[in-house]
C-alpha cells in the first residue's frame, strides 16, 4: 500500500490574494475555491451519509444469498439495471451486488475513521509529551519511534491480524491503529517543538500556568493543521488497508460486507464475469479520493507556502 | 469522472506495456522443446512430497503414481486390484499374505528390486524412518500387521535392536510374506495406497531428509527435475518393467496456478488438462463455449461432503437437534448453488460407489423448515449460540457456510460463523482454541474403494477426536462396523449386508449432515488419447488413481 | 562521519532485533501444530507428546525464543512443518524474484511519474496541471491489487498482449505496471514541487538570464538538480513497494516473497509467516540503511548530528 503520507505538501499557491482576516477565514476562503477539494469534500459526505443510511438505501439483503439471484447453474446474474431487482447483479451466492455496496461503505468509514483515531490519539500523546518535556524523555520515546516508524506497516498488520483467531471488524481498526502510530509522533512532536518556543507559550509558562493547561489551550491549537491534514489523509489510506486485508481473506470477518472481499470473491470470475471486481474497486477508488482530495485541499488551505 | 481518467490511465498503461513487451519478448524467447510429446498441466497447490513417509494428498498421487510402483495396484481401466509388482495369494483364513515379485524388476538408478527393500519400504511407512520421532501420516493403516505395536512403540524410538515388524517376512528369495492380527478384507487396498510404494533404501539413507529431491522408483517415469513450488518435470524411465514405447517424453506438471489461469493455459493448447474438480467459475466458462462443453468429462467419485456434530456436548447431544439441523438445510439449493448442480445428494455416510451402500435409503431428510421449528422445540433449544466452523480457503466453502448459517438462523438457531485455514479438515476437540465448535464442514475422500475407510475411519470409537471429527458414538453401529472390518476377504456378501446395516443406523441416528456426493470433472484435449481402447474415460477419470499419463498418448496438434 | 555510521549501525541492529522479537512472539500465537501437521490427523495423543518432546515444543518460551534468535543469527529461519522444506530456502528462493519484480516495478513508477511531474511543474498553475495532480491523487486513491486485477482484466484477458500471470520474461509486467501506477503519483508530485523549487535558483535564473535555450535550462540544470529528493523518496519507499507488492504477486501468481506470504496465511502457517515477515522486514531496514549511508556520502549536505 502506497502511504500519502510522503506527501509532499500542497502545490497550489494563490499568494496575491492575500488578504488580512482571521487565518480561519482565509483557510475556507482558500479551500471553498478549490474545485478538486470541495469535490473531495461532496464525495467524503456522500460517503458518510451512505454508510449511516446504508440499510434504508440498500434495495436488498446484502447477506442473503436470494434463490433467484443465481441463474438455473447456480452462476452469477448480469446486471439488470432495476433498483428493487439485483440491480447491478449479483455474485456468484446470489446475492445483491448493489446492496453489498452499500453496505460495503458502513466497514470502509468505520475502519478509516476509528484506526485514524486511534492513531492518533497514541502519536499525537506520544509527539507532544516528546516535544514538550524533552531531554531523556525525549530520546527514549523518538527512539522508539524510529524502531516502530522502520517497521513495515503492512506486513506487521497482516503478521499482527493472521494470529487473531476470532476477529471482528475492531481487530481490523484496532491492529491497523495500534501499528500506525510512529509517524504522526513524529510530526506533532516537530510541531510542539516550534510552537513551544513561540513568545506567547514562553510567557504562559514564565507565569505558571499549569502543563496540562499549556499543551491543551496553547500547544495543541497550534499544531490542529497539520494533524488534521495528516489524519485526513491517513483515513483514505487505512480505507485502502482495510480493503486490501480483506482482500487477501484476512480482513473483517464474515459475513460483514467488505469491498476488498467483493474483489477477493470476484476475482476468479473475471473472465465470464467481470463486474464483480469494476464495482468494487470504483468503490473503494471513490471513498479513497474523497478523502484524499479534502486532505490535500486541507493542505493547501491552513499552509498555503508549503510546496513552494 | 473516475471512468475518464481511467481511460487516460489505461492509454498510457497500454502504450507503455507494449514498449516493454517488445523488449522482453526480444529478450526471452521461449523454450523450444517440440511440445508434441510433451503433457504439461498445473495443480492449484503444491505437490507436497514424494517420499511415501509423508505422502497424504491427491495432488502428490500424481508424480508418485508415475514415478514408483506398489506390490498390487489398481487396474487403469477398471477399480479392480491387480498384480503389480508382485502376484499375490491370500491364506484361507485372510491372515496370511503372500507376495512373488515379479523377475528382473529394477530402480531407475539401475538396482534390482529385493525382497528387503519390500520389507525396507513397508516397515519405514509405519513410523517414518527408524530413528525419527514415529510420525508417518498412513503409518495408522498398516496397524494391523502382526508386530506393529512393538515396532511403532508408541510413536517412540523402536527398542534397541529391533529392525521392524515381525509380521513381515521373507521366506523364499523374492517372495515377502505379511501376517496380520485379525483379517482385514481391505489390506490390498492398503497395499495399493501411495504409502506402500517401494523406495530404494540405499537412496533413501543416502539423502535422509532431502530424499524427496531425489526419489527414485520402479515406475514407467523418473524424476527430472523438480523446483519446489513451481515446477516438476518427469521424464521416462527406460528400464521399467511399465515402460510403453509411446509414452510422452516428458510430463510437466506447475504448481500453484490459480484455475483461471490455468483455464486460459489450457484454452491456449499448453495445458493438456484442466484436472478437476473444477471450480464454479471455470464452469461458468466451460457453459459458455461449444469447444470447452465437448472436452468436459464428468463422474460421481468416492468423495463426501458432510456437516459434522460435536456429539461430546451439549446441545448436539441430543439426536433432535441433530435431527433439526438435517431437515432445515436444503440440500438441494446446495448442489445448486456451491457445485452448480455437479454433485448428487448424499444420502448416507457411504458413496454409490462404495459396496456396502445402501439403495434402499432415499433422501431421509428432506428440506423441512417448519419440521425442523418443532424438532428444535422438541430438544428444548433457546437461542444458545452455535459454532459453526469451516475451512475458510475457498470461496466455496465460505458460500457454504454462509448458506447453512441463513438456513440455520431460518429456523431459529443461533449460529455464529467461524472460518479457519485447516491443513486437512480435522477439527480437534481436545485443541481448546479450536475445541468449542458444534458443527463442523468436513469432507471425506477415499483412501480405497472399501466402506472401512469411511465408517470405520470417519465414525468409529477409535477415529473419535481425529478423523471422527464431533465423535460420532453408537455401539451397535460400532459393532457392525468393526466385525465387518475384521472378516477375512472372502466374506464380502456378509460384510456388504453389515455396512449396509450400520449405513442404516448412522442416517437414523442423524450422524451427521448428509450433503453431497462430489463429482470430479475435467478438460482434457482432444489430442490427449487413451493408449488402449475401451473404457476410455476412466484413464482421465478414474475414481481412485489420479489421470494415468503413462497410458495416454500424445496426438501432434 | 564515523560516529554517524556507527550509531547508524547500532539503531539497525537495535530495529532488527525488535522486529524478531515483535514477529516472533506475534508468530507464536498463530495456532499450528507441528506435531500434528507431522503425524497427520490419525495420530494419537502419545504420538503427538512425543514428537513435541523430539521438537523440543516442550520447552519453556523463553529458551525457544532464545533458540530462534540464535538460529537467526546463523542465517537460519528454522523448518517448515507444512511445506516439509526449509523456511530460510523457500524465503531465499522467492526473495529474487520479488527483488525483481519490485526493480521493474520501480522503473514503472519512474518512467509514469517523472513525466508527469515534469510536465506539471512545466505547465504549473495550469489546467493541464490540475489535471495531471487529479490524476495523481486518483492513482494513489486506487487499491493497487484493483489496477492490477483490471490489467489483468483488460491487457491480460481481454486484448490478450500479455500473459496473465506466472513467471516469466513477459509475465513480470502487469504487475510491475499495477504497482508503478499506484506508486508513480508519488514522484510526480516530489518531482513537480523539487522542479517548481529549482525552478527559482539563482543559477537557473541567470541562465535564463543569459538567454540559454528553455529545454536546455529545463534539462540541463532543473530536472536533474529536481531528481535528488527522487532518489531519496526511492530509499524510503522500500516499505511501501513491498505493501503493493505482497497483493499483486497474489493476483498475478508470481511466486515472491509476497507470494509465499499469502500461502503462508492461507496454511496457518506460523513459521513461514514469521520468516517471510522477519526477511522482508530486515531486509528493507537493512536497505534503507544502506540507501542512507549512500547518500551521507553522496550529499555533502546531510548532516552527522
Amino acid at each position: 500500500m502506497s502511504l500519502p503520507l510522503a506527501n509532499p505538501g500542497p502545490t497550489q499557491a494563490d499568494l496575491n490574494e492575500e488578504e488580512i482576516r482571521t487565518p480561519l477565514q482565509t483557510a475556507v476562503r482558500r479551500f471553498l475555491k478549490n474545485k478538486l477539494a470541495v469535490f473531495g469534500l461532496v464525495l467524503v459526505i456522500l460517503m458518510v451519509i451512505i454508510a449511516i443510511f446504508a440499510p434504508s438505501l440498500a434495495p436488498m439483503s446484502p447477506y442473503t444469498s436470494y434463490p433467484d439471484g443465481t441463474t438455473m447453474q447456480g452462476l452469477p446474474l448480469n446486471p439488470t439495471w432495476h433498483w428493487l431487482h439485483f440491480f447491478l447483479g449479483t455474485d456468484s451466492s446470489g446475492r445483491d451486488e448493489m446492496s453489498m455496496l452499500l453496505y460495503g461503505t458502513q466497514v470502509s468509514m468505520e475502519v478509516g475513521f476509528m484506526a485514524t483515531l486511534i492513531t492518533l490519539l497514541i502519536g499525537v500523546a506520544i509527539g507532544l509529551v516528546s516535544g514538550y518535556v524533552g531531554g531523556a524523555l525525549d530520546n527514549v520515546l523518538m527512539r522508539i519511534t524510529d524502531v516502530v516508524l522502520a517497521f513495515p506497516l503492512f506486513l506487521f498488520v497482516i503478521l499482527l491480524r493472521s494470529v487473531v483467531s476470532h476477529p471482528t471488524v475492531a481487530t481490523v481498526y484496532e491492529v491497523i491503529g495500534i501499528l500506525g502510530w510512529a509517524g504522526i509522533a513524529r510530526i506533532t512532536r516537530g510541531q510542539t517543538l516550534a510552537a513551544r518556543k513561540l513568545e506567547y507559550v514562553e510567557s504562559a509558562r514564565a507565569v505558571g500556568v499549569r502543563t496540562p493547561n499549556i499543551l491543551v489551550k496553547h500547544i495543541f491549537p497550534n499544531i490542529m493543521g497539520p494533524i488534521v491534514v495528516y489524519g485526513t489523509l491517513l483515513i483514505a489510506n487505512n480505507i485502502l488497508l482495510e480493503s486490501a486485508l480483506s482482500f487477501l481473506s484476512i480482513g473483517v470477518p464474515d459475513p460483514t460486507v467488505s469491498w476488498g472481499k467483493m474483489i477477493n470473491l470476484g476475482l476468479s470470475w473475471y473472465q465470464t464475469d467481470p463486474w464483480l471486481i469494476v464495482w468494487p474497486g470504483i468503490a473503494i477508488a471513490l471513498a479513497t479520493l474523497g478523502f484524499n482530495l479534502l486532505g490535500d485541499g486541507l493542505s493547501d488551505a491552513l499552509n498555503p507556502r508549503a510546496g513552494q | 469522472m473516475a471512468s475518464s481518467a481511467w481511460k487516460r490511465w489505461s492509454m498510457s498503461v497500454a502504450g507503455v506495456a507494449v514498449l516493454a513487451m517488445t523488449a522482453a519478448v526480444s529478450v526471452s524467447g521461449t523454450a523450444g522443446a517440440s511440445t508434441a510429446q510433451v503433457i504439461h498441466f498445473s495443480f492449484s497447490s503444491n505437490i507436497e512430497t514424494l517420499d511415501p513417509t509423508e505422502w497424504t494428498d491427491t495432488t502428490s498421487m500424481t508424480p508418485m503414481q508415475e514415478i514408483y510402483d506398489t506390490l498390487v495396484e489398481y487396474d487403469p481401466y477398471s477399480s479392480k486390484i491387480v498384480p503389480g509388482l508382485a502376484t499375490y495369494q491370500v491364506s484361507k483364513d485372510g491372515l496370511t499374505y503372500t507376495f512373488t515379485l515379479k523377475k528382473g524388476l529394477k530402480f531407475s538408478n539401475g538396482n534390482p528390486v529385493t525382497a528387503q527393500d519390500v520389507i525396507y519400504s513397508i516397515n519405514r511407512v509405519t513410523r517414518g524412518d527408524a530413528n525419527s520421532s514415529g510420525a508417518a501420516p498412513y503409518g495408522f493403516a498398516y496397524a494391523d500387521i502382526v508386530g506393529y505395536n512393538q515396532w511403532f512403540n508408541k510413536g517412540n524410538p523402536p527398542p534397541a535392536g529391533m529392525t521392524g515388524m515381525s509380521g513381515v517376512t521373507s521366506p523364499a528369495a523374492n517372495v515377502v510374506q505379511i501376517k496380520l492380527q485379525t483379517p482385514e478384507a481391505f489390506f490390498l487396498n492398503v497395499m495399493a495406497l501411495m504409502s506402500a510404494v517401494i523406495v530404494d533404501p540405499s537412496v533413501v539413507q543416502k539423502y535422509g531428509q532431502n530424499y524427496q529431491l531425489h526419489a527414485i522408483g520402479t515406475g514407467p517415469y523418473k524424476l527430472k527435475s523438480w523446483n519446489q513450488g513451481h515446477q516438476m518435470i518427469l521424464v521416462p524411465n527406460t528400464t521399467s518393467w511399465r515402460y510403453r514405447k509411446g509414452e510422452a517424453q516428458q510430463i510437466v506438471m506447475d504448481e500453484n496456478v490459480n484455475p483461471d489461469l490455468a483455464l486460459l493455459r489450457y484454452e491456449q493448447g499448453d495445458y493438456a488438462f484442466l484436472l478437476g474438480p473444477l471450480p464454479s467459475e471455470v464452469y461458468a466458462k466451460i457453459l459458455s463455449s461449444a469447444t470447452l462443453k465437448s472436452q468436459y468429462h464428468n463422474v460421481t467419485e468416492n468423495g463426501i461432503v458432510y456437516l459434522a456434530f460435536n456429539e461430546t456436548k451439549a446441545p448436539f447431544n441430543n439426536i433432535y437437534m441433530r435431527q433439526a439441523v438435517n431437515y432445515a438445510v436444503n440440500k438441494q439449493l446446495l448442489i445448486k448453488d456451491i457445485t452448480n448442480g455437479r454433485a448428487a445428494l448424499m444420502t448416507q455416510m457411504l458413496p454409490p460407489g462404495i459396496p456396502g451402500y445402501n439403495k434402499s435409503i432415499k433422501n431421509p431428510f428432506p428440506y423441512n423448515p417448519t419440521l425442523a421449528k418443532s424438532l428444535l422445540k422438541k430438544a428444548g433449544y433457546h437461542g444458545q449460540q452455535i459454532n459453526f466452523i469451516y475451512p475458510s480457503n475457498t470461496s466455496d466453502h465460505i458460500r457454504t457456510a454462509e448458506i447453512i448459517q441463513t438456513e440455520l438462523k431460518a429456523v431459529g438457531m443461533n449460529v455464529t460463523l467461524q472460518g479457519t485455514s485447516q491443513v486437512g479438515n480435522y477439527w480437534p476437540l481436545e485443541d481448546n482454541a479450536k475445541g468449542n465448535w458444534n458443527i463442523a464442514w468436513t469432507d471425506w475422500f477415499q483412501d480405497y474403494p472399501d466402506a472401512q475407510d469411511f465408517l470405520y475411519n470417519l465414525a468409529s470409537t477409535d477415529a473419535c477426536g481425529a478423523t471422527n471429527v464431533g465423535c460420532y458414538n453408537n455401539s451397535l453401529f460400532e459393532q457392525l462396523v468393526t466385525d465387518a472390518d475384521a472378516l477375512p476377504v472372502h466374506d464380502q456378501a456378509q460384510r456388504v449386508i453389515d455396512y449396509q446395516q450400520a449405513d442404516k443406523i448412522a442416517v437414523q441416528d442423524a450422524a451427521w449432515v448428509y450433503l453431497y456426493d462430489e463429482w470430479n470433472d475435467d478438460l482434457v484435449q482432444p489430442w490427449m488419447t487413451p493408449a488402449a481402447k475401451g473404457k476410455n474415460l476412466m484413464v482421465y477419470l478414474h475414481p481412485i488413481l489420479q489421470p494415468e499419463y503413462q497410458m495416454m498418448n500424445v496426438k501432434s496438434h | 562521519m564515523g560516529p554517524y555510521i556507527i550509531r547508524r549501525i547500532f539503531w539497525t541492529i537495535v530495529t532488527i532485533w525488535a522486529i524478531l522479537t515483535v514477529t516472533y512472539f506475534i508468530a507464536y500465537l498463530v495456532p499450528s501444530d507441528p506435531a500434528r501437521l507431522i503425524a497427520g490427523q490419525h495420530a494419537s495423543a502419545a504420538t503427538l507428546a512425543s514428537i513435541r518432546r523430539a521438537l523440543g515444543l516442550n520447552r519453556p518460551l523463553w529458551y525457544r525464543y532464545l533458540t530462534f534468535a540464535n538460529q537467526f543469527i546463523h542465517g537460519n529461519l528454522g523448518y517448515d512443518y507444512i511445506m516439509r522444506r526449509t523456511v530460510s530456502g523457500q524465503v531465499l528462493q522467492a526473495a529474487p524474484l520479488t527483488f525483481y519484480l519490485a526493480l521493474v516495478a520501480v522503473c514503472f513508477e519512474l518512467i509514469i511519474g517523472i513525466p508527469i511531474g515534469i510536465v506539471a511543474a512545466v505547465k504549473r498553475y495550469s489546467f493541464v496541471d490540475n489535471l495531471l495532480r487529479f490524476i495523481s491523487i486518483l492513482g494513489i486513491s486506487m487499491p493497487t491489487y484493483w489496477v492490477g486485477s483490471m490489467l489483468l482484466l483488460l491487457i491480460g484477458f481481454k486484448l490478450g498482449w500479455l500473459p496473465l500471470g506466472g513467471v516469466s520474461p513477459a509475465g513480470v509486467i502487469l504487475p510491475a505496471l499495477s504497482v508503478g501506477i499506484t506508486g508513480s503519483a508519488f514522484y510526480a508530485r516530489i518531482l513537480r514541487s523539487a522542479t517548481l523549487e529549482t525552478m527559482r535558483m539563482d543559477y537557473v535564473r541567470t541562465a535564463r538570464a543569459k538567454g540559454a535555450k528553455e529545454s536546455l535550462i529545463l534539462f540541463k540544470h532543473t530536472i536533474r538538480n529536481s531528481l535528488i529528493p527522487v532518489v531519496t523518496y526511492l530509499g524510503l519507499d522500500l516499505g511501501a513497494l513491498l505493501g503493493g507488492l505482497i497483493v499483486t504477486e497474489y493476483i498475478f501468481n508470481w511466486s515472491g516473497l509476497g507470494f509465499l506470504l499469502n500461502q503462508a496465511i492461507g496454511q496457518d502457517d506460523g513459521s513461514l509467516i514469521m520468516g517471510v515477515t522477519l526477511f522482508s522486514a530486515s531486509g528493507i531496514v537493512i536497505m534503507n540503511f544502506v540507501v542512507d549511508l549512500a547518500y551521507a556520502f553522496l550529499d555533502p549536505r546531510v548532516s552527522y548530528s
